[in-house]
């Protein structure tokens, strides 16, 4: 009963300052909690599956995927590397669903998908070294993490079309760099749009950049209620699966 | 360790989903004693309270088969070697109690008649031509007229929402004019349409076509169903299709059928039983075999075998269990394997709004949405056309959710700035027409037992030989142009349409559907069918095998409304013919 009053009572300030300030209202909300954002670390103290090396390639990466953009945070900046790490480290990173019986074949035709022996742990362990010695490579001996960030740009765009050997296969129907590409932007979208309990949009700021408002349960009142007055512009400050654990 | 005999039963039922629910509660009523054995868990309402998790349950898999210990290998010809899904991706087969019926849309169609009769209904009417030459279209060894009640049945017992086109043959307004006709309305209204739905609607009715709402199994309003199970009406939370419902809105087995069976004292569900053989002497079934999470092995005798698993394993028991013959693509003979099809996309309409704030696409429910019928089955003439089959066009509102619908940019990018900034303006502000169409049965294609790839007992994983063919790429392409000029009078502010495309080849990776069907089809002929219309294996009298593994071919409607009405058909026909007289109910 509590988290339902205190959905119905989010909300209807929601609806008030919605109603008086319109989008600015929202935005003033979205900045207020930018500036915890900001002081949160876009590292976390301690890794479980990479690297620190590892971490700052691939964070660098999703930094170019989902930038910053004037005062909007970037993927690091509202937990990329957390959501990641964790999941690497987890159930998925370890091949969980996964069938992982041999023998396994390098596919000569389209449409038969991830055909690797490796657990996508490994897959990015063995991938993201590769991205920096290619950078190196290109740019002076410069990490990917030092170039600019059009030249971290020309890289993105070399990876995710298969330009960048990454030795697990030389069939363009194998897993190319353009594959791992597909991968790490899938990881990206969920770091930034998965519900805050895993680690990654932090404060929900990946679900207020686009306007998904998060958990019906958490508003009490359902979208049943709303729905009926459908042609509503449905702004809440979103919330999470979690939100019972505030 | 010495394998557990346990004492025989009336019958024994593989799985635990909508096809052994319906038959669970039919049989268990009617005095039989029933015993179902899901390999997966037990569940229900309560495991679903925090499932609004779309990382864990649509994008993670949490409802569905665990590829890791079974999956299915896939090639495109019988040239080809066939690999693993090692993922799960373009179909999502369930697991558990209540099985994909826990994580389905709940959209709940009747083929129409003419589906029934494919092959004679083209021929009539086109002559033999028509098809092309590897088509293997079937009539389906019953009518819609005979399965009418049974549909109606279904319909009543898990309370679908909708708006009747044609009753007793007369046509009522605002529902599907070429639906088959109907012995009464829907038992509730239809579901609230949403501001997409209603642009839709009009734009549709524009350009003279009839639109109507999606047959829905999310109830519209509260409902108590004849066998006296009440539920409560949807909340247009948006997550059905690969979540369970936390209030029971969406008729599924554990909130309808299941129920009814286990009050009645005659059934038992007994779950991690995992069904590996299908006992028999060459003439009848004797019982199964099946192992505990324990590993111990089982043998539940019973006089009556259903099996009610899903399409791929019903025909992947009945090829372990050596029961029936199986298909061979080179000599056509042999009925298991037969047939396989699945459905088919690829004809699309995206329209961005830019003025639009209240799509509120995230709210809406699986089967909410608004369709046409009018480029459906053989609703539209296809002389010359150079194609069978037809697609039903809609306009879903099924709740839109951020990991798994972002989409490229005007300018094509994929990810960098332009992306982030495209994906701010447009979550909240597009909507999408898609075509769901047929999916022709070939000669070629087909499922059989991997000669390579074990599940993790040992036993072979069953590969799928499948590719799209010409008939299906001229189908989308005229699809895709029937659906642009619906999203062009909607208005949007810039849209993505055009002719139909299909990849080069099937790609198992993006989901599409689970609608595959075939492999223990029906029919009236022994020698090329596995099942009569009765759903009782030829071979086998005291088996009974229902599914989408049933159909010859698959239609452009999502299959579960006629599975449900088969699983009603079987019934009737154990309790009103088999029970009777425990031999073939027909002779081929």
């Amino acid at each position: 009963m509590e988290r339902f009053k205190k959905g119905i009572s989010r909300r209807q300030l929601l609806r008030g300052a919605a109603a008086t300030g319109g989008s600015l209202a929202l935005a003033g909300i979205a900045s207020g909690t930018l500036a915890e954002a900001q002081e949160a670390s876009t590292m976390p103290t301690r890794l479980r599956a990479l690297t620190r090396e590892e971490a700052e390639i691939v964070g660098a990466m999703a930094d170019r995927a989902f930038p910053r953009d004037g005062s909007s945070p970037s993927a690091t900046e509202i937990g990329f590397i957390h959501y990641l790490d964790e999941q690497l480290a987890g159930g998925w990173g370890s091949g969980e669903r996964f069938y992982r019986q041999g023998p396994f074949v390098q596919p000569q035709t389209s449409g038969h998908g991830y055909q690797l022996s490796l657990i996508p742990r490994e897959v990015y362990k063995r991938v993201l070294p590769v991205v920096d010695s290619y950078a190196r490579s290109r740019y002076g001996g410069r990490s990917f993490t030092e170039i600019t960030p059009s030249q971290q740009d020309t890289v993105m765009t070399a990876l995710q079309n298969g330009r960048v050997d990454i030795g697990l296969g030389n069939d363009p129907n194998g897993f190319t760099s353009g594959s791992f590409f597909t991968m790490f932007m899938a990881n990206v979208n969920e770091g930034l749009f998965a519900d805050p309990i895993y680690g990654g949009n932090r404060d929900t700021q990946g679900w207020r950049w686009v306007g998904y408002p998060g958990d019906p349960m958490a508003y009490g009142d359902y979208y049943f209620t709303v729905f009926q007055h459908r042609d509503d512009d449905y702004q809440v400050q979103p919330t999470g699966v979690g939100h019972g654990m505030e | 360790m010495a394998t557990i005999r346990h004492p025989s039963v009336d019958v024994v039922a593989i799985g635990a989903g909508w096809t052994a629910g319906i038959l669970a509660a039919e049989l268990c009523r009617a005095g039989m004693r029933v015993v179902a054995l899901e390999r997966g868990r037990a569940r229900g309402e309560r495991d679903f309270a925090d499932d609004h998790d779309e990382l864990r349950f649509a994008v993670r898999s949490e409802l569905f088969q665990d590829a890791a210990v079974e999956t299915q290998t896939l090639r495109h010809s019988t040239s080809e070697k066939a690999l693993p899904l090692r993922y799960l991706g373009a179909w999502l087969p369930g697991t558990g109690e209540g099985g994909a019926g826990v994580h389905w849309n709940g959209q709940t169609w009747r083929f129409h008649p003419s589906d029934f009769v494919y092959r004679t209904h083209y021929i009539d009417k086109y002559g033999r031509d028509i098809f092309p030459t590897d088509m293997r279209q079937r009539d389906w060894g019953i009518t819609y007229d005979t399965l009418e009640p049974y549909y109606t049945t279904f319909e009543d017992m898990s309370g679908i929402s909708g708006q009747a086109g044609v009753i007793r043959g007369r046509r009522i307004p605002g529902g599907n004019p070429f639906e088959g006709s109907r012995s009464g309305n829907f038992p509730t209204r239809p579901m609230i349409t949403s501001v997409a739905g209603e642009k839709f609607s009009t734009a549709a009715r524009g350009l003279g076509y009839a639109p109507f709402p999606v047959p829905s199994a999310n109830l519209s309003v509260p409902y108590t169903n004849p066998d006296g199970v009440s539920r409560n009406h949807c909340l247009y939370c948006g997550f059905c299709e690969r979540f369970g419902c936390e209030v029971g809105a969406k008729g599924d087995p554990t909130v309808t059928v299941l129920p009814v069976a286990k009050r009645t004292g005659n059934f038992e569900l007994r779950t991690h039983a995992w069904v590996h053989r299908i006992q028999h002497d060459g003439r009848r079934a004797t019982g199964v075999l099946y192992t505990d999470a324990a590993g111990q092995t089982h043998e539940q005798p019973a006089d009556i075998v259903l099996v009610t698993s899903f399409m791929f394993n019903n025909v992947r028991l009945l090829l372990l269990s050596r029961m029936g013959q199986p298909y061979d693509p080179r000599t056509e003979r042999g009925s298991v394997g037969r047939n396989f099809a699945y459905q088919t996309f690829g004809a699309s309409a995206s329209g961005f709004f830019g003025d639009e704030d209240a799509f509120n696409i995230f709210m809406g429910s699986g089967a909410n949405g608004i369709a046409i019928d009018e480029f459906n089955a053989d609703n539209f003439n296809h002389r010359g056309l150079g194609f069978v089959g037809g697609g039903s066009i809609s306009l879903a509102s099924n709740g839109t959710r951020p990991i798994q619908n972002q989409h490229p940019a005007p300018d094509g990018s994929t990810w960098g700035l332009n992306w982030k900034r495209s994906i701010r303006d447009t979550f909240r502000r597009t909507t999408s027409i898609a075509a769901q169409s047929e999916s022709p049965a070939y000669r070629q294609h087909f499922v059989d037992l991997d000669p390579t790839y074990n599940d993790g007992f040992g036993d072979p994983l069953l590969r799928v030989t499948f590719d799209w063919e010409p008939n299906e790429r001229r189908m989308v392409a005229f699809l895709g142009n029937k659906i642009a000029p619906i999203m062009r009078a909607m208005r949007p502010t810039r849209m993505t349409a055009g002719p139909g495309m299909l990849p080069p080849h099937f790609d198992t990776v993006a989901y599409q559907s689970t609608h595959v069907t075939g492999g223990t089809i029906m029919g009236d002929d022994p020698t090329e069918t596995v099942v009569n219309d009765f759903l009782q294996m030829w071979d086998f009298p005291n088996v009974f095998i229902i599914g989408a593994s049933n159909f010859p071919q698959n239609a452009a409607f999502n299959p579960t409304g006629t599975v449900g009405a088969l699983s009603y058909r079987a019934a009737d026909g154990i309790l009103n013919h088999y029970n009777r007289n425990p031999g073939p109910i027909r002779t081929g």
